[in-house]
């Protein structure tokens, strides 16, 4: 391991993070995205492809997140089951990701790569980074991604030893618990399981040309109720 | 005398294994029998301590019942026991004169056929996490050179196993990291179900997911897992009654 890249990267992370803990998350994407040259940078953790947790370095980034999530289809999801990089230097010329490379395209993002977050066979999440012109990022910049990627399940893996990782109640979801409350909703409404469940609010949002958050907001208003017979 | 050579080789041998797939008892095995064919040893055998302090045979150059028993043995007395305490290496270059010493273990090595044994501490600063026990059929000790190489190889065990067991605690965050992050979605999902079962809000079939929780001493991670199975059923709260129980006593 190249030292100084590694004292960088660190030294980076560091002077973006604040002593709390709950901003570490957030400095990791800032440090992200001026440090690899992208337009930038979301942090997820997940588990069981479930995105759980996201944060982001800008609003189109977030967005990009949020979109992933929203169609069940992205490079996050691919780095998380694969437990490897899922690099896409040209999502216009890609058939990758047929749902999300064309609306990823729409915000601005030509270009996709995200790094998984693997402690041996654990994979925690996924480092994104979303860049506003095609290419490969160079070999520098891609050491010091993935470098970036050790020194985040480094630094994840001390903050949950200390206990310093609290989950507050639908904090860190942020408005994903809506969804995963109204997950619960739709599966007792269409008798099946979660999964099903999820797969068909993602389906009546992409029918509908709706946001899966403004489904849930529906579903959890009672406005909107899902039976497992129609095609709605 | 150790070979210079044989030693070399076998450091780079062992460094090699410090990489990915690393699987710590194939390592210590190959670790002791090296020893043996650096040392001209008759066996060696490798002890680390459990929780309790207890020594316990992790890697042995043999499967002789009568070696191991050896070993074991050493929990009670024994180079190896005296070795782990100290930290110091312990060295006896005649079992014969040692019986008073180790009036248990002494006999029991000359039986075996054992003449000379030394002990070097597994041990990464302060922290003494086990021995290295070299047995020869011969009387005498291995020279500077070869005590070196022996506390060398007794080095790379440590470090090879305080890897691992850093590996083994990093795995462990992250699964409870995971396990976390899974019981904050099951928890949401778990209210999902009850606000649409029991027909309430989510502000109520939250209160309703930590009422039973309560009441029955449990973790709320698993109260949701179980409403979601459907292993447990929460009913609605029973609105406070204002006039006598029905007669029939059937639910309103």
């Amino acid at each position: 391991m190249d030292c100084d890249r590694l004292a960088r990267i660190a030294d980076a992370i560091g002077s973006r993070v604040g002593s709390d803990p709950a901003t570490y998350p957030q400095g990791v994407c800032a440090a992200a995205a001026d440090l690899l040259g992208v337009s930038g940078a979301g942090l997820t953790l997940m588990t069981r492809s479930v995105l759980g947790a996201v944060w982001a370095s800008d609003t189109v980034s977030r967005t990009v997140e949020d979109l992933q999530f929203a169609l069940g289809e992205g490079p996050a999801l691919d780095a998380f089951k694969w437990g490897a990089p899922a690099l896409e230097p040209s999502l216009a010329t890609s058939s990758r990701w047929p749902f999300f490379g064309p609306q990823a395209l729409a915000l601005g993002v030509e270009a996709v790569f995200s790094l998984p977050l693997q402690v041996g066979v654990i994979c925690l999440g996924t480092i994104n980074l979303f860049r506003a012109r095609p290419g490969f990022p160079s070999p520098d910049e891609l050491a010091d991604a993935l470098v970036l990627a050790d020194v985040v399940t480094g630094d994840l893996i001390d903050l949950q030893a200390q206990g310093m990782l609290q989950w507050a109640p639908s904090d860190h979801l942020g408005q994903r618990a809506r969804v995963h409350q109204a997950t619960g909703m739709v599966s007792v409404q269409i008798g099946a399981d979660m999964t099903s469940a999820l797969a068909r609010i993602r389906a009546y949002a992409y029918v509908n040309e709706l946001s899966i958050f403004d489904v849930a907001d529906m579903v959890l208003a009672r406005t909107l109720r899902l039976s497992p017979h129609t095609l709605q | 005398m150790a070979q210079q050579h044989g030693l070399a080789q076998t450091l780079v041998e062992l460094a090699d294994t410090l990489v990915a797939d690393f699987d710590v008892v194939d390592f210590l095995h190959t670790l002791v029998l090296r020893c043996t064919e650096l040392f001209d040893a008759a066996e060696a055998g490798l002890m680390l301590a459990d929780q309790r302090g207890g020594l316990r045979v992790v890697a042995s150059s043999s499967e002789r019942a009568r070696l191991v028993e050896l070993f074991e043995g050493q929990n009670e007395q024994g180079p190896c026991l005296e070795c782990f305490r100290s930290g110091s290496r312990i060295v006896c270059e005649d079992l014969g004169a040692e019986t008073g010493r180790w009036p248990l273990f002494a006999p029991e090595a000359l039986t075996v056929g054992f003449r000379s044994v030394h002990a070097l501490a597994l041990r990464c600063q302060s922290e003494v996490i086990g021995a290295l026990n070299i047995f020869r059929t011969t009387l005498g000790l291995l020279d500077e050179a070869d005590l070196v190489a022996a506390q060398a190889m007794a080095d790379v065990a440590t470090i090879g196993i305080l890897q691992q067991r850093a590996v083994q605690e990093a795995r462990v965050l992250a699964e409870q990291l995971q396990l976390a992050l899974n019981s904050r979605v099951v928890i949401e999902q778990a209210k999902g179900v009850l606000a649409e079962r029991a027909q309430v809000h989510l502000d109520d079939a939250f209160g309703m997911l930590r009422g039973y929780a309560r009441n029955h001493n449990s973790r709320l991670r698993d109260v949701a897992e179980a409403v979601i199975t459907g292993t447990v059923v929460i009913e609605r709260p029973r609105r406070p009654r204002r006039g006598p129980p029905p007669v029939s006593g059937k639910k309103s």
